[in-house]
């Protein structure tokens, strides 16, 4: 099998959801003297793209998504070590997520997690129930280009409002990004907090951090 | 009309006086809405109340599982959700266990305030009962050893503490596959459904059937409505899921409950436009909580549109409480103009808003413009 018929098996194994083919192919590429970056950006980046395209198109939902971030998790296992090998990848950007405080729902910024990484970005997950004052601390610690909140709870947004002052107050605003998702998030909440923008959902937000660093 | 005829009158698909504007009686103590006077004002020009989670036809018994959930609040432990709404506000953590001969299940979960939809099926991956292969066996040994008998008393203890304020449906447990969620959570029904598809399936028919006995017991129960608590959204019941587990299972029930003379009102509160074709082949009466834009997707012109025979039991987007009552406003107007001339339609809320005093603010000023303008039929330019 050439390098290209292995991409595009790769591929099709990640549309149609089957993890165990996704892994042979991957394991039986590497076997042969494939480079893991040509799988990553050839492999993994396109599946991830057209993941995201049927997403939008709504022919796929989040169990999709979970499962295809599921099978670029377990490719990733089987090409971490290969990369560690090859030398470090820089990474695009540095993204700091969490959920708001009183949010404990994870599933999402899971999902945002697994994209964003599989197309190169650093990501710093603070979980859920993240309150502004651990935001802050990590943002000065770690120093990230963007700062990624989830909220699905409407209970959450006023916490959002608040962690927008604190960046203001601790002059930490204009060194970041916002971008915030969740079903009650709207366009108007984030203009009325100051945010820079608003994810409509997981492929969004990646799609917009994207242009980020590109622009 | 009162609010009680107003409300049966559209659910049985017949022009009310004006349209129906609900809350759920849990939205706050029963006691506290007759007291507090603004509230109770509001009761008397027509405020109805939809006892949703107030009442079930059926108690439950696994005589050969032990039980033991608890939620556990500031330094007190009990499961009774009467302590948990005194609770209110206050976080607290939830444990449960069930021992059975095949095995032991349990979880963890945390919360941070009687928020309904932070109770339902988003906690953190130790929230669930079902998290491994293993798990199967326990939970099918569960279910078949779960008995349901028939318990109609409090349905109408409860109709009569409510009055003419409102309707008390039985509340019967979400369908087979929204209680498969709640077991096991988003993440493992997906990873699941496209690794472990046979014991998935195995699962879901044990559900499918012992849900039946206990959808049957309410079709029977003196009650006129049955309400079922699925907050569906395609996000996680996308159509591929719908079709093949959904729509089967409300169309079975959908017919017994015809057969009893009883409406089937489903709550269904998130994302719909992916569902709305598959939705419009249900015989279910009566989709509950929709949720328009910016909350939902469907709007509800489209929805009228694409389910002609069903009725609308709209929820207010509650985060347009969070930009002011104009806007609140402007929100309820644009609803109204979206349902004229208002055939098969209700509004509610039946979500959660940012906090208690938004929701003071806004119930009010939402009543106060479908008792200007939501006269029946509705004529807004």
């Amino acid at each position: 099998m050439t390098e290209e018929n292995s991409i595009s098996q790769y591929i099709k194994a990640v549309i149609e959801m089957d993890i165990e083919m996704a892994k042979k192919v991957c394991e039986d590429a590497i076997a042969k003297g494939m480079h893991p970056y040509k799988i990553i950006q050839e492999g993994i980046a396109k599946a991830a793209n057209i993941i995201s395209d049927k997403f939008e198109a709504e022919e796929f939902f989040i169990p999709e998504l979970i499962m295809a971030g599921e099978i670029i998790k377990e490719t990733m296992k089987i090409l971490e070590p290969q990369i560690k090998e090859k030398g470090d990848k820089n990474a695009l950007a540095k993204v700091i997520i969490g959920t708001g405080k009183g949010d404990l729902h994870d599933i999402g910024k899971n999902v945002v997690i697994t994209f964003l990484e599989a197309e190169g970005f650093e990501v710093i997950d603070l979980g859920v129930d993240v309150s502004s004052e651990r935001f802050i601390e990590a943002i000065r610690a770690e120093n990230p280009d963007i700062v990624a909140i989830s909220a699905l709870v409407s209970m959450t947004l006023p916490e959002v409002g608040n962690l927008m002052k604190a960046l203001v107050e601790a002059n930490l605003r204009k060194e970041v990004k916002v971008i915030v998702g969740g079903a009650p998030v709207t366009e108007e909440f984030i203009k009325d907090i100051g945010a820079d923008a608003y994810a409509k959902n997981a492929m969004d937000g990646v799609n917009i951090c994207m242009r980020w660093v590109k622009s | 009309m009162n609010a009680k005829e107003r409300i049966m009158a559209v659910l049985r698909r017949e022009p009310p006086d004006m349209i129906p504007f609900t809350i759920y009686v849990e939205t706050k103590y029963l006691a506290g809405l007759a007291l507090y006077q603004p509230w109770r004002k509001l009761l008397d020009k027509g405020l109805g109340l939809h006892a949703a989670l107030a009442v079930q036809t059926h108690k439950v018994s696994c005589p050969n599982t032990k039980m033991d959930i608890n939620h556990h609040y500031g330094n007190k432990t009990s499961w009774s959700p009467v302590d948990i709404m005194i609770a209110f506000n206050t976080p607290h953590d939830i444990t449960g266990s069930l021992s059975t001969p095949r095995g032991k299940l349990s979880v963890k979960a945390k919360m941070e305030s009687l928020d309904l939809s932070a109770n339902l099926p988003w906690f953190p991956e130790d929230g669930y009962f079902l998290k491994t292969l293993e798990d199967y066996e326990v939970l099918k040994y569960i279910i078949e050893d779960t008995e349901y008998s028939p318990f109609y008393d409090e349905i109408e203890e409860f109709q009569m503490f409510i009055g003419d304020f409102g309707i008390v449906p039985s509340f019967v447990p979400k369908s087979p596959l929204q209680s498969l969620i709640m077991l096991m959570g988003p993440k493992r029904l997906a990873l699941d459904y496209y690794m472990h598809q046979k014991e998935f399936d195995e699962l879901y028919k044990i559900i499918y059937k012992k849900e039946l006995e206990v959808y049957k017991i309410a079709a029977e129960s003196p009650c006129e409505v049955i309400w079922g608590p699925d907050n569906v959204t395609s996000l996680v019941t996308s159509p591929k899921f719908f079709e093949k587990y959904s729509l089967p299972f409300y169309n079975e029930v959908a017919d017994i409950f015809h057969k009893h003379d009883k409406l089937y009102v489903v709550h269904m509160d998130g994302e719909l436009k992916a569902l709305k074709e598959l939705i419009a082949k249900t015989r279910i009466d009566a989709i509950e909580s929709f949720t328009a834009p910016p909350v939902g997707n469907l709007p509800i012109n489209e929805a009228k549109e694409s389910w002609k025979d069903k009725v609308i039991w709209a929820n207010f987007p509650e985060p347009v409480c969070l930009q002011g009552q104009k806007a609140v406003k402007k929100k309820t107007l644009e609803m109204l103009k979206d349902a004229a001339p208002g055939d098969n339609f209700l509004m509610g809320i039946s979500e959660g808003f940012p906090s208690f005093m938004h929701m003071l603010a806004s119930i009010p000023t939402i009543f106060k413009v479908i008792l200007k303008h939501g006269k029946y039929p509705i004529s807004i330019n």
